[in-house]
Formats: structure tokens, C-alpha cells, sequence
């Protein structure tokens, strides 16, 4: 797993603080959704999920997205133990979810687009940096329990 | 397909024409900056200091997928010479397109922030995987 360096740490908590984690939770999960359509092979329980409107505006994709993000922020507080801080939810997403890891990394890459729409400028390629390797850390951490 | 008009392209626009297209720089150093490992293929690019190398590569790749975008609906035939030199000559693993893809849309994203709605990055995201599908369709 990628180590992040102290300059990696301040750029992701302090971008992390001005996020609004559930409006960034449902932009980010809702996309997931749209733009991978597949991905909603997860969440048949969801409702509409029949257009972008419908997927987008979903009280229960916006709900979900939220305790996604929530998950993420807990693990910014612990980025020097991604691997421990997942551990459980590695092994949920495996053993009762049966989520193929590969939607970890979609996820992770829609959620920097997210960043990057609403940080604009701020958003830079050093700053894209950190958060790829941020979320490629949660990825890898979420599939560690993987057997 | 709503391909942003921001690059000049064809079919329904999203984006006011007036808006400038982004930076060209910005993509290759971009690219460089997250994915350090893609510079294996630009050994003659030093870094992004090289502002005009640099510009050229990004223009030269902005420009090729305008022309893809004016052809998206026969891809294979307007990209057949391109395809054959990531075939031949260039031999970019396929595993760095999802790579690109992903810096072309932060580039978008963080361009056109709002404007960038969740139809236009399924639109780009469809567009782009199968301008890759493309490009690498002939390497074996």
C-alpha cells in the first residue's frame, strides 16, 4: 500500500474539512450509479433507479453515499493504517456483500471527480496526487480481507 | 451523447462555445504528477518544466480526440492511423488508458465544475473508453 508523506496528510485533511459529506456522499454514489450502470447490480433494494434524475435525486443512494463518505473521513483521521481501520468492512464487502473490489476503485475515481468539481483550480495535479493515492489506499485496504 | 462544446466537438452541447478549452499542459503534467509511472513512455520529456514539449504532446492528443469526437459515430475508420501506431510503434500498455481517462475528466471537472453534470461524465466516460478500445484494438 502507498505511503503517504506529510505533505499527502495535510492536503487530503484539509480539503477533507471543507467537504460536505452528504451532499459529496449522494453526488458521489449517485454518479457511481450512472456512470457505471452496473454498479447498481448492488442495490436493487434502492428503488428508481431508472434514469439519472431518479438515481441522482434517490434518498436512499444519497443515505448510503453519506455512511460511505462518513467511512472514508474515519479513515483520513488513520491514513498510516488504512489496513486495520478496514479490516471489518473488508471483510463485510467480501463475506455478505460479495462486492467485487473493482467497484472500490470506480468509486474512488468518481469521488475525485467530485473533489475536482468542487474545488476547481484548487484542485491541482498535486492535489489529485494525494487523493489518488488516497483512494487507492482505501481500495486496497477494503480488499485486503478478500479469500 | 452530451460531449461538452468546450472542445469543439459535434452533437449536443452542454457548454456555452465561448468557454476556451482547458490548458493543454495541464493534461500531460497532470498525467506525470498522479500516475508518475506513465512517464516511462515520454523518456524525452524530462519533466514538466519542458513547458513546450510538454504543450505540444497535450495539444497533439487534444486534437485527436476532437477529430474523434467529429467521428464519433465510425471511430475504428478515423482512428485506424492512430491505432496502428499504438500497435507498432508507441505500445502503450492498455492498462494506462483508464489512467488518462481518469486525468481528462478531473481536467473537465474542475474546468467546468457544475456544468460538468453527471450525463456529460457518462458521456465522456462511454466516448473515451471506446476511443481507447480503439486504440489498442490492433495490438494483437
Amino acid at each position: 500500500m502507498g505511503h503517504f508523506t506529510e505533505e499527502d496528510k495535510a492536503t487530503i485533511t484539509s480539503l477533507w474539512g471543507k467537504v460536505n459529506v452528504e451532499d459529496a456522499g449522494g453526488e458521489t454514489l449517485g454518479r457511481l450509479l450512472v456512470v457505471y450502470p452496473w454498479t447498481q447490480r448492488f442495490f436493487d433494494s434502492f428503488g428508481n433507479l431508472s434514469s439519472a434524475s431518479a438515481i441522482m435525486g434517490n434518498p436512499k443512494v444519497k443515505a448510503h453515499g453519506k455512511k460511505v463518505l462518513t467511512s472514508l473521513g474515519d479513515a483520513i483521521k488513520n491514513l498510516d493504517d488504512l489496513k486495520g481501520t478496514f479490516a471489518q468492512l473488508s471483510e463485510l464487502h467480501c463475506d455478505k456483500l460479495h462486492v467485487d473490489p473493482e467497484n472500490f476503485r470506480l468509486l474512488g475515481n468518481v469521488l475525485v471527480t467530485v473533489l475536482a468539481i468542487y474545488f476547481g483550480k484548487e484542485f491541482t495535479p498535486e492535489v489529485q496526487a494525494s487523493w489518488q493515492k488516497m483512494v487507492a489506499g482505501v481500495a486496497s485496504a477494503l480488499s485486503s480481507r478478500y479469500h | 451523447m452530451r460531449i461538452p462544446g468546450a472542445l469543439g466537438g459535434v452533437g449536443a452541447s452542454e457548454v456555452p462555445r465561448s468557454r476556451p478549452p482547458p490548458r493543454s499542459p495541464t493534461w500531460s503534467c497532470r498525467l506525470f504528477t498522479v500516475y508518475p509511472s506513465t512517464k516511462v513512455y515520454f523518456p524525452h520529456l524530462s519533466s514538466c518544466q519542458d513547458a513546450t514539449q510538454l504543450l505540444s504532446h497535450g495539444q497533439r492528443m487534444l486534437a485527436a480526440v476532437g477529430a474523434a469526437v467529429q467521428h464519433m459515430d465510425h471511430l475504428r475508420a478515423a482512428l485506424s492511423p492512430l491505432a496502428d501506431l499504438h500497435a507498432l510503434v508507441l505500445r502503450v500498455d492498455p492498462a494506462n488508458f483508464p489512467l488518462l481517462i481518469q486525468c481528462f475528466h478531473v481536467v473537465l471537472a474542475s474546468h467546468l465544475q457544475d456544468e460538468f453534470t453527471v450525463e456529460m461524465q457518462a458521456a465522456w466516460d462511454k466516448f473515451l473508453t471506446g476511443v481507447a478500445v480503439v486504440l489498442t484494438e490492433k495490438y494483437r
